[in-house]
Protein backbone atom coordinates (compact mmCIF):
# COMPACT_ATOMS: atom_id res chain seq x y z
CA UNK A 1 0.00 0.00 0.00
CA UNK A 2 1.37 3.39 -1.04
CA UNK A 3 -1.10 6.03 0.14
CA UNK A 4 -1.48 9.34 -1.63
CA UNK A 5 -2.63 12.59 -0.03
CA UNK A 6 -5.14 14.77 -1.82
CA UNK A 7 -3.70 17.83 -3.48
CA UNK A 8 -6.62 19.33 -5.34
CA UNK A 9 -9.10 21.41 -3.37
CA UNK A 10 -6.91 21.76 -0.29
CA UNK A 11 -5.30 24.86 1.17
CA UNK A 12 -2.35 23.90 3.37
CA UNK A 13 -0.35 26.08 5.72
CA UNK A 14 2.24 25.29 8.38
CA UNK A 15 1.87 27.22 11.60
CA UNK A 16 3.80 26.79 14.81
CA UNK A 17 4.51 23.08 14.42
CA UNK A 18 1.06 22.22 13.16
CA UNK A 19 -0.15 21.66 9.65
CA UNK A 20 -3.42 23.42 8.90
CA UNK A 21 -5.54 22.13 6.05
CA UNK A 22 -8.69 23.63 4.63
CA UNK A 23 -10.82 21.40 2.45
CA UNK A 24 -12.45 23.59 -0.18
CA UNK A 25 -14.81 20.80 -1.23
CA UNK A 26 -16.54 20.27 2.10
CA UNK A 27 -15.51 23.54 3.74
CA UNK A 28 -13.81 22.05 6.76
CA UNK A 29 -10.60 23.11 8.41
CA UNK A 30 -8.33 20.59 10.12
CA UNK A 31 -5.17 20.79 12.14
CA UNK A 32 -2.66 18.00 12.01
CA UNK A 33 -0.18 17.49 14.82
CA UNK A 34 3.41 16.75 13.94
CA UNK A 35 2.98 12.98 13.58
CA UNK A 36 -0.06 13.28 11.36
CA UNK A 37 1.64 16.03 9.35
CA UNK A 38 4.74 13.88 8.70
CA UNK A 39 2.57 11.05 7.42
CA UNK A 40 0.33 13.38 5.39
CA UNK A 41 3.28 15.10 3.73
CA UNK A 42 4.89 11.74 3.00
CA UNK A 43 1.82 10.32 1.26
CA UNK A 44 2.99 10.82 -2.31
CA UNK A 45 1.75 7.56 -3.79
CA UNK A 46 5.31 6.23 -4.01
CA UNK A 47 6.20 5.78 -0.35
CA UNK A 48 5.19 2.59 1.46
CA UNK A 49 3.80 2.39 4.98
CA UNK A 50 7.12 0.89 6.12
CA UNK A 51 9.02 3.83 4.68
CA UNK A 52 6.57 6.26 6.23
CA UNK A 53 7.15 4.61 9.61
CA UNK A 54 10.91 5.09 9.22
CA UNK A 55 10.37 8.71 8.27
CA UNK A 56 8.09 9.25 11.26
CA UNK A 57 10.62 7.68 13.62
CA UNK A 58 13.33 9.99 12.35
CA UNK A 59 11.07 13.04 12.63
CA UNK A 60 9.93 12.30 16.17
CA UNK A 61 13.25 10.92 17.41
CA UNK A 62 11.54 8.03 19.21
CA UNK A 63 10.60 4.47 18.32
CA UNK A 64 7.49 4.16 16.19
CA UNK A 65 6.20 1.43 13.92
CA UNK A 66 3.70 0.85 11.14
CA UNK A 67 0.83 0.99 13.63
CA UNK A 68 1.51 4.68 14.12
CA UNK A 69 1.35 5.22 10.38
CA UNK A 70 -1.85 3.20 10.04
CA UNK A 71 -3.39 5.17 12.89
CA UNK A 72 -2.46 8.42 11.11
CA UNK A 73 -3.77 7.14 7.79
CA UNK A 74 -7.06 6.24 9.44
CA UNK A 75 -7.43 9.72 10.85
CA UNK A 76 -6.45 11.34 7.56
CA UNK A 77 -8.80 9.12 5.58
CA UNK A 78 -11.69 9.93 7.91
CA UNK A 79 -10.98 13.63 7.42
CA UNK A 80 -11.10 13.09 3.66
CA UNK A 81 -7.51 14.16 3.15
CA UNK A 82 -6.32 11.07 1.25
CA UNK A 83 -7.07 10.09 -2.33
CA UNK A 84 -9.84 7.53 -2.17
CA UNK A 85 -8.57 4.09 -3.06
CA UNK A 86 -4.97 4.89 -2.22
CA UNK A 87 -5.24 3.09 1.11
CA UNK A 88 -6.55 -0.38 1.84
CA UNK A 89 -10.01 -0.86 3.34
CA UNK A 90 -8.52 -1.92 6.65
CA UNK A 91 -6.73 1.38 7.28
CA UNK A 92 -9.39 3.23 9.21
CA UNK A 93 -10.54 0.26 11.26
CA UNK A 94 -7.26 -1.57 11.57
CA UNK A 95 -5.49 0.28 14.36
CA UNK A 96 -6.84 2.05 17.39
CA UNK A 97 -5.20 4.75 19.45
CA UNK A 98 -5.41 2.49 22.49
CA UNK A 99 -3.62 -0.31 20.66
CA UNK A 100 -0.75 1.94 19.68
CA UNK A 101 -0.47 3.27 23.22
CA UNK A 102 -0.41 -0.23 24.70
CA UNK A 103 2.37 -1.27 22.35
CA UNK A 104 4.37 1.88 23.03
CA UNK A 105 4.20 1.51 26.79
CA UNK A 106 3.82 4.26 29.35
CA UNK A 107 5.84 7.16 28.10
CA UNK A 108 5.40 10.71 29.30
CA UNK A 109 3.74 12.89 26.67
CA UNK A 110 2.96 9.95 24.42
CA UNK A 111 -0.62 11.01 23.82
CA UNK A 112 0.60 14.32 22.44
CA UNK A 113 2.85 12.52 19.99
CA UNK A 114 0.21 10.13 18.64
CA UNK A 115 -1.13 11.17 15.23
CA UNK A 116 -4.09 13.50 15.60
CA UNK A 117 -6.30 15.24 13.07
CA UNK A 118 -8.64 17.76 14.70
CA UNK A 119 -11.34 19.87 13.14
CA UNK A 120 -11.13 23.61 13.70
CA UNK A 121 -14.37 25.44 14.27
CA UNK A 122 -15.07 29.00 13.26
CA UNK A 123 -13.64 31.65 15.60
CA UNK A 124 -16.59 32.00 17.88
CA UNK A 125 -17.43 31.24 21.46
CA UNK A 126 -20.71 29.78 20.29
CA UNK A 127 -21.01 26.35 18.77
CA UNK A 128 -20.62 26.51 15.02
CA UNK A 129 -22.89 24.49 12.82
CA UNK A 130 -21.19 21.80 10.80
CA UNK A 131 -22.93 22.57 7.53
CA UNK A 132 -22.79 25.57 5.29
CA UNK A 133 -25.85 27.81 5.08
CA UNK A 134 -26.90 30.30 2.44
CA UNK A 135 -29.27 32.14 4.77
CA UNK A 136 -27.87 33.32 8.10
CA UNK A 137 -31.24 34.28 9.55
CA UNK A 138 -31.45 32.76 13.04
CA UNK A 139 -27.98 31.22 12.76
CA UNK A 140 -25.35 31.57 15.48
CA UNK A 141 -22.32 33.78 15.03
CA UNK A 142 -19.64 31.72 13.34
CA UNK A 143 -21.92 29.39 11.40
CA UNK A 144 -20.21 28.66 8.06
CA UNK A 145 -22.06 30.41 5.26
CA UNK A 146 -21.67 31.54 1.68
CA UNK A 147 -23.41 34.09 -0.49
CA UNK A 148 -22.26 33.51 -4.03
CA UNK A 149 -19.20 31.34 -3.87
CA UNK A 150 -19.54 28.02 -2.00
CA UNK A 151 -15.77 27.73 -1.65
CA UNK A 152 -15.85 30.75 0.67
CA UNK A 153 -17.87 28.81 3.23
CA UNK A 154 -16.56 28.52 6.76
CA UNK A 155 -13.10 29.94 6.55
CA UNK A 156 -13.90 32.91 4.36
CA UNK A 157 -17.49 33.55 5.34
CA UNK A 158 -19.42 33.06 8.57
CA UNK A 159 -22.76 34.25 9.92
CA UNK A 160 -22.52 37.37 12.08
CA UNK A 161 -25.30 36.39 14.45
CA UNK A 162 -27.54 39.14 13.12
CA UNK A 163 -28.61 37.45 9.92
CA UNK A 164 -25.69 38.56 7.78
CA UNK A 165 -23.04 36.46 6.06
CA UNK A 166 -19.74 38.25 6.67
CA UNK A 167 -16.05 37.73 6.12
CA UNK A 168 -14.70 35.61 8.97
CA UNK A 169 -11.50 37.59 9.05
CA UNK A 170 -13.11 40.77 10.28
CA UNK A 171 -16.65 39.81 11.19
CA UNK A 172 -18.14 42.88 9.53
CA UNK A 173 -17.58 43.00 5.80
CA UNK A 174 -20.44 41.35 3.91
CA UNK A 175 -19.35 38.28 1.97
CA UNK A 176 -19.05 38.78 -1.76
CA UNK B 1 -14.94 51.40 29.13
CA UNK B 2 -13.31 48.91 31.48
CA UNK B 3 -13.64 46.14 28.88
CA UNK B 4 -11.98 48.43 26.36
CA UNK B 5 -9.06 49.01 28.70
CA UNK B 6 -8.67 45.26 29.20
CA UNK B 7 -8.64 44.79 25.43
CA UNK B 8 -5.96 47.45 25.15
CA UNK B 9 -3.83 45.73 27.79
CA UNK B 10 -4.40 42.37 26.08
CA UNK B 11 -3.04 43.79 22.83
CA UNK B 12 -0.15 45.98 24.03
CA UNK B 13 2.88 45.09 21.92
CA UNK B 14 0.97 42.29 20.15
CA UNK B 15 2.55 43.19 16.77
CA UNK B 16 6.07 42.43 17.99
CA UNK B 17 8.04 39.24 17.34
CA UNK B 18 8.60 38.94 21.04
CA UNK B 19 5.67 40.60 22.78
CA UNK B 20 5.98 41.61 26.44
CA UNK B 21 4.70 39.40 29.24
CA UNK B 22 0.95 39.13 29.61
CA UNK B 23 -0.69 42.01 31.48
CA UNK B 24 -4.18 40.57 31.83
CA UNK B 25 -5.48 37.84 34.10
CA UNK B 26 -7.11 34.70 32.77
CA UNK B 27 -10.46 35.98 33.97
CA UNK B 28 -10.02 39.31 32.21
CA UNK B 29 -9.02 37.63 28.99
CA UNK B 30 -12.00 35.32 29.22
CA UNK B 31 -14.30 38.31 29.73
CA UNK B 32 -13.17 40.02 26.52
CA UNK B 33 -12.64 36.94 24.32
CA UNK B 34 -15.93 37.39 22.52
CA UNK B 35 -15.22 41.08 21.83
CA UNK B 36 -11.72 40.24 20.61
CA UNK B 37 -13.09 37.63 18.22
CA UNK B 38 -15.79 39.90 16.91
CA UNK B 39 -13.33 42.67 16.12
CA UNK B 40 -10.86 40.35 14.40
CA UNK B 41 -8.34 40.74 17.22
CA UNK B 42 -8.43 37.13 18.43
CA UNK B 43 -5.21 35.98 16.73
CA UNK B 44 -3.21 38.96 18.00
CA UNK B 45 -4.63 38.50 21.50
CA UNK B 46 -3.53 34.87 21.42
CA UNK B 47 -0.05 35.79 20.20
CA UNK B 48 0.31 38.45 22.89
CA UNK B 49 -1.03 36.31 25.73
CA UNK B 50 -0.10 32.83 24.59
CA UNK B 51 1.51 31.83 27.89
CA UNK B 52 -1.61 32.98 29.68
CA UNK B 53 -3.90 31.33 27.16
CA UNK B 54 -2.17 27.99 27.33
CA UNK B 55 -2.64 27.99 31.10
CA UNK B 56 -6.39 28.33 30.82
CA UNK B 57 -8.52 26.40 28.37
CA UNK B 58 -11.37 28.88 27.84
CA UNK B 59 -9.77 31.26 25.33
CA UNK B 60 -8.57 28.39 23.15
CA UNK B 61 -11.05 30.00 20.76
CA UNK B 62 -8.38 32.67 20.27
CA UNK B 63 -5.93 30.00 19.09
CA UNK B 64 -8.47 28.54 16.70
CA UNK B 65 -9.15 32.06 15.41
CA UNK B 66 -5.46 32.38 14.57
CA UNK B 67 -5.41 29.01 12.83
CA UNK B 68 -8.44 29.92 10.74
CA UNK B 69 -7.10 33.35 9.87
CA UNK B 70 -3.83 31.75 8.79
CA UNK B 71 -5.77 29.51 6.40
CA UNK B 72 -7.89 32.43 5.26
CA UNK B 73 -4.76 34.45 4.56
CA UNK B 74 -3.39 31.54 2.51
CA UNK B 75 -6.55 31.60 0.42
CA UNK B 76 -6.35 35.34 -0.16
CA UNK B 77 -2.63 35.19 -0.94
CA UNK B 78 -3.46 32.78 -3.77
CA UNK B 79 -6.11 35.15 -5.06
CA UNK B 80 -4.15 38.40 -4.83
CA UNK B 81 -1.88 37.87 -7.86
CA UNK B 82 -4.89 36.71 -9.87
CA UNK B 83 -6.82 39.86 -9.00
CA UNK B 84 -3.90 42.16 -9.79
CA UNK B 85 -3.15 40.40 -13.08
CA UNK B 86 -6.77 40.66 -14.19
CA UNK B 87 -6.88 44.36 -13.36
CA UNK B 88 -3.68 44.91 -15.32
CA UNK B 89 -5.22 43.02 -18.21
CA UNK B 90 -7.95 45.66 -18.08
CA UNK B 91 -5.25 48.38 -18.17
CA UNK B 92 -5.78 49.26 -14.52
CA UNK B 93 -2.83 49.61 -12.14
CA UNK B 94 -3.97 48.93 -8.57
CA UNK B 95 -2.29 50.10 -5.40
CA UNK B 96 -2.44 47.94 -2.29
CA UNK B 97 -2.84 49.13 1.28
CA UNK B 98 -4.18 47.90 4.63
CA UNK B 99 -5.11 44.15 4.63
CA UNK B 100 -2.48 42.07 2.84
CA UNK B 101 -0.05 44.97 2.73
CA UNK B 102 -0.04 45.14 6.54
CA UNK B 103 -0.58 41.45 7.36
CA UNK B 104 2.72 40.48 5.71
CA UNK B 105 4.58 42.69 8.19
CA UNK B 106 3.36 40.86 11.30
CA UNK B 107 5.55 38.16 12.86
CA UNK B 108 3.38 35.23 11.72
CA UNK B 109 0.76 34.68 9.01
CA UNK B 110 -2.81 35.00 10.17
CA UNK B 111 -2.12 37.32 13.11
CA UNK B 112 -3.51 40.32 11.29
CA UNK B 113 -6.80 39.27 9.74
CA UNK B 114 -8.13 40.76 6.56
CA UNK B 115 -11.32 39.83 4.85
CA UNK B 116 -10.66 41.16 1.40
CA UNK B 117 -8.07 42.74 -0.83
CA UNK B 118 -7.99 46.54 -0.58
CA UNK B 119 -7.20 47.79 -4.06
CA UNK B 120 -7.01 51.50 -4.88
CA UNK B 121 -7.36 52.57 -8.49
CA UNK B 122 -7.30 55.89 -10.30
CA UNK B 123 -10.76 57.47 -10.27
CA UNK B 124 -10.73 57.47 -14.07
CA UNK B 125 -10.07 53.71 -14.07
CA UNK B 126 -12.78 52.86 -11.58
CA UNK B 127 -15.44 51.73 -14.07
CA UNK B 128 -13.04 49.41 -15.88
CA UNK B 129 -11.73 48.13 -12.56
CA UNK B 130 -15.26 47.51 -11.28
CA UNK B 131 -16.07 45.46 -14.36
CA UNK B 132 -12.88 43.42 -13.94
CA UNK B 133 -13.63 42.79 -10.27
CA UNK B 134 -17.21 41.82 -10.98
CA UNK B 135 -15.89 39.25 -13.43
CA UNK B 136 -14.05 37.45 -10.61
CA UNK B 137 -16.79 36.67 -8.06
CA UNK B 138 -14.67 34.22 -6.09
CA UNK B 139 -12.23 36.93 -5.07
CA UNK B 140 -13.17 39.33 -2.28
CA UNK B 141 -11.97 42.74 -3.42
CA UNK B 142 -12.68 46.05 -1.73
CA UNK B 143 -12.23 48.38 -4.67
CA UNK B 144 -11.56 52.02 -3.85
CA UNK B 145 -12.06 54.92 -6.22
CA UNK B 146 -8.85 56.90 -5.79
CA UNK B 147 -7.33 57.24 -2.34
CA UNK B 148 -10.12 58.60 -0.11
CA UNK B 149 -7.90 58.76 2.97
CA UNK B 150 -5.18 60.55 1.02
CA UNK B 151 -7.49 62.82 -0.91
CA UNK B 152 -5.16 65.80 -0.66
CA UNK B 153 -2.40 63.86 -2.44
CA UNK B 154 -1.93 63.36 -6.14
CA UNK B 155 -2.74 59.77 -7.08
CA UNK B 156 -0.03 59.64 -9.74
CA UNK B 157 2.61 60.85 -7.29
CA UNK B 158 1.56 58.29 -4.70
CA UNK B 159 1.62 55.56 -7.34
CA UNK B 160 5.03 56.65 -8.61
CA UNK B 161 6.66 56.40 -5.19
CA UNK B 162 4.86 53.18 -4.21
CA UNK B 163 6.97 50.20 -3.15
CA UNK B 164 7.21 47.23 -5.48
CA UNK B 165 6.62 43.86 -3.82
CA UNK B 166 6.05 40.41 -5.25
CA UNK B 167 3.21 38.01 -4.53
CA UNK B 168 2.82 34.72 -6.39
CA UNK B 169 5.31 35.88 -9.00
CA UNK B 170 3.35 39.04 -9.74
CA UNK B 171 4.64 42.52 -8.96
CA UNK B 172 2.39 44.37 -6.54
CA UNK B 173 2.47 48.11 -5.88
CA UNK B 174 2.14 48.86 -2.17
CA UNK B 175 1.83 52.32 -0.67
CA UNK B 176 5.13 53.78 0.45
CA UNK B 177 5.43 53.67 4.24
CA UNK B 178 4.88 57.41 4.66
CA UNK B 179 1.68 57.37 2.60
CA UNK B 180 0.59 54.12 4.23
CA UNK B 181 1.04 55.44 7.74
CA UNK B 182 -0.97 58.54 6.97
CA UNK B 183 -3.70 56.49 5.29
CA UNK B 184 -3.89 54.12 8.27
CA UNK B 185 -4.19 57.01 10.71
CA UNK B 186 -6.92 58.76 8.77
CA UNK B 187 -8.78 55.49 8.10
CA UNK B 188 -8.69 54.65 11.80
CA UNK B 189 -10.11 58.03 12.77
CA UNK B 190 -12.71 58.09 10.01
CA UNK B 191 -14.09 54.81 11.33
CA UNK B 192 -14.09 55.92 14.95
CA UNK B 193 -11.08 53.73 15.82
CA UNK B 194 -13.58 50.89 16.04
CA UNK B 195 -11.14 48.02 15.50
CA UNK B 196 -8.10 47.58 17.74
CA UNK B 197 -6.19 45.90 14.93
CA UNK B 198 -6.15 49.17 12.99
CA UNK B 199 -4.25 50.81 15.85
CA UNK B 200 -1.92 47.79 16.00
CA UNK B 201 -1.16 48.44 12.30
CA UNK B 202 -0.11 51.99 13.10
CA UNK B 203 2.02 50.86 16.02
CA UNK B 204 3.68 48.22 13.84
CA UNK B 205 4.53 50.67 11.05
CA UNK B 206 5.92 53.19 13.52
CA UNK B 207 8.11 50.65 15.28
CA UNK B 208 9.39 48.98 12.11
CA UNK B 209 10.03 52.21 10.19
CA UNK B 210 13.45 52.63 8.75
CA UNK B 211 15.75 55.47 9.80
CA UNK B 212 14.99 57.30 6.59
CA UNK B 213 11.26 57.64 7.13
CA UNK B 214 10.21 61.08 5.92
CA UNK B 215 7.98 62.43 8.69
CA UNK B 216 7.39 65.60 6.69
CA UNK B 217 5.75 63.47 4.03
CA UNK B 218 3.67 61.62 6.62
CA UNK B 219 2.39 64.88 8.09
CA UNK B 220 2.20 67.02 4.94
CA UNK B 221 -1.18 68.61 4.47
CA UNK B 222 -3.50 70.87 6.38
CA UNK B 223 -2.61 71.60 10.02
CA UNK B 224 -5.85 70.01 11.22
CA UNK B 225 -5.12 66.76 9.44
CA UNK B 226 -1.57 66.89 10.68
CA UNK B 227 -2.90 67.14 14.23
CA UNK B 228 -5.34 64.31 13.55
CA UNK B 229 -2.54 62.04 12.33
CA UNK B 230 -0.48 62.94 15.39
CA UNK B 231 -3.46 62.14 17.60
CA UNK B 232 -3.74 58.68 16.02
CA UNK B 233 -0.04 58.09 16.61
CA UNK B 234 -0.46 59.26 20.20
CA UNK B 235 -3.34 56.84 20.67
CA UNK B 236 -1.09 53.98 19.59
CA UNK B 237 1.39 55.06 22.23
CA UNK B 238 -1.08 55.52 25.07
CA UNK B 239 -3.43 52.61 24.47
CA UNK B 240 -1.11 49.99 22.98
CA UNK B 241 2.29 51.02 24.23
CA UNK B 242 3.78 51.76 20.81
CA UNK B 243 7.28 53.15 21.10
CA UNK B 244 7.02 56.71 19.77
CA UNK B 245 10.58 57.66 20.63
CA UNK B 246 12.12 59.77 17.90
CA UNK B 247 8.78 60.50 16.22
CA UNK B 248 6.96 63.83 16.05
CA UNK B 249 4.31 62.22 18.23
CA UNK B 250 6.73 61.54 21.09
CA UNK B 251 5.71 64.65 22.95
CA UNK B 252 2.03 64.52 22.18
CA UNK B 253 0.99 61.76 24.52
CA UNK B 254 0.41 64.09 27.44
CA UNK B 255 -1.24 66.65 25.19
CA UNK B 256 -3.93 64.39 23.71
CA UNK B 257 -7.44 65.75 24.17
CA UNK B 258 -8.99 64.27 27.29
CA UNK B 259 -11.95 62.79 25.43
CA UNK B 260 -9.85 60.75 22.98
CA UNK B 261 -8.63 57.74 24.95
CA UNK B 262 -11.92 57.22 26.86
CA UNK B 263 -13.86 57.38 23.59
CA UNK B 264 -11.76 54.67 21.98
CA UNK B 265 -11.75 52.51 25.11
CA UNK B 266 -15.53 52.73 25.27
CA UNK B 267 -15.81 51.89 21.58
CA UNK B 268 -13.60 48.82 21.93
CA UNK B 269 -15.58 47.65 24.94
CA UNK B 270 -18.84 47.95 23.07
CA UNK B 271 -17.69 46.13 19.96
CA UNK B 272 -18.42 47.07 16.42
CA UNK B 273 -22.19 47.50 16.33
CA UNK B 274 -22.55 46.78 12.66
CA UNK B 275 -24.65 49.40 10.88
CA UNK B 276 -27.29 48.53 8.35
CA UNK B 277 -28.64 51.15 5.94
CA UNK B 278 -31.43 53.12 7.61
CA UNK B 279 -33.56 52.54 4.56
CA UNK B 280 -33.76 48.84 5.43
CA UNK B 281 -35.47 49.73 8.74
CA UNK B 282 -38.08 52.10 7.34
CA UNK B 283 -41.55 50.98 8.35
CA UNK B 284 -40.21 49.12 11.41
CA UNK B 285 -40.09 51.71 14.24
CA UNK B 286 -38.33 49.49 16.76
CA UNK B 287 -35.68 48.44 14.28
CA UNK B 288 -35.30 52.03 13.13
CA UNK B 289 -34.74 53.24 16.72
CA UNK B 290 -32.08 50.56 17.27
CA UNK B 291 -30.44 51.40 13.99
CA UNK B 292 -30.44 55.13 14.75
CA UNK B 293 -28.58 54.32 17.97
CA UNK B 294 -25.96 52.44 16.03
CA UNK B 295 -25.61 55.36 13.65
CA UNK B 296 -24.70 57.79 16.42
CA UNK B 297 -21.04 58.58 15.70
CA UNK B 298 -18.45 58.48 18.43
CA UNK B 299 -16.37 61.60 19.01
CA UNK B 300 -13.45 60.34 16.92
CA UNK B 301 -15.57 59.48 13.90
CA UNK B 302 -17.45 62.78 14.00
CA UNK B 303 -14.27 64.81 14.38
CA UNK B 304 -12.54 63.05 11.50
CA UNK B 305 -15.58 63.26 9.22
CA UNK B 306 -15.85 67.01 9.71
CA UNK B 307 -12.11 67.67 9.69
CA UNK B 308 -12.62 69.14 13.14
CA UNK B 309 -9.63 70.00 15.28
CA UNK B 310 -8.51 67.25 17.64
CA UNK B 311 -8.41 69.55 20.64
CA UNK B 312 -10.00 69.85 24.04
CA UNK B 313 -13.28 71.39 22.93
CA UNK B 314 -16.48 69.41 23.63
CA UNK B 315 -17.34 66.90 20.93
CA UNK B 316 -21.12 66.96 21.12
CA UNK B 317 -21.53 69.80 18.59
CA UNK B 318 -19.41 67.88 16.07
CA UNK B 319 -21.35 64.68 16.70
CA UNK B 320 -24.64 66.52 16.19
CA UNK B 321 -23.34 68.22 13.06
CA UNK B 322 -22.18 64.89 11.69
CA UNK B 323 -25.58 63.33 12.35
CA UNK B 324 -27.33 66.26 10.68
CA UNK B 325 -25.05 66.02 7.68
CA UNK B 326 -25.66 62.33 7.30
CA UNK B 327 -29.36 62.83 7.86
CA UNK B 328 -29.43 65.39 5.08
CA UNK B 329 -27.63 63.00 2.77
CA UNK B 330 -30.07 60.23 3.71
CA UNK B 331 -32.99 62.56 3.03
CA UNK B 332 -31.58 63.47 -0.34
CA UNK B 333 -31.12 59.84 -1.28
CA UNK B 334 -34.70 59.09 -0.21
CA UNK B 335 -35.98 62.04 -2.23
CA UNK B 336 -34.09 60.82 -5.27
CA UNK B 337 -35.55 57.33 -4.79
CA UNK B 338 -39.12 58.67 -4.73
CA UNK B 339 -38.77 61.19 -7.55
Amino acid sequence: MKPRAREAGLVVRELEGELLVYDLEVHRAHRLNRSAAVVFQGCDGRTSVRELADRLQRALGRPTDERWVRLALGRLARAGLLESGSTGPDVAAGVSRREVMQRAGRVAGLTLLLPAVTSIVAPTPAEAAASCVVNCSGQAFGTPCSNSNPSDCGVVCVCNGAGGCVLAADGITPCP
Amino acid sequence: MERGRIIARALRGAWRCDPPAAEVTAGELDAVTSALLRTGSGPLAFWRNRARVEATPAPAALHDAWRLQALHAALLEERLPVAVSRLRAASVEPLLAKGWAMARLYPRPGLRPYGDLDLYVRPADYTAARAAVDAMPGIAVDLHRGLPDLDERDHEAVLARAARETAGGVEIRVLRVEDHLRLLCRHLLRHGAARPVWLCDIALLVETRGPGLDWDLVLAGSPRRRDAVLAALGLAGVLLGADLTGTPAAGIVDALPRWLVPTVSKQWGEGLGRREPLASSLGHPAALRAELGRHWPNAVEASAALDAPFDGRPRLPFQLAHVLLRGARFGLSLARAFV
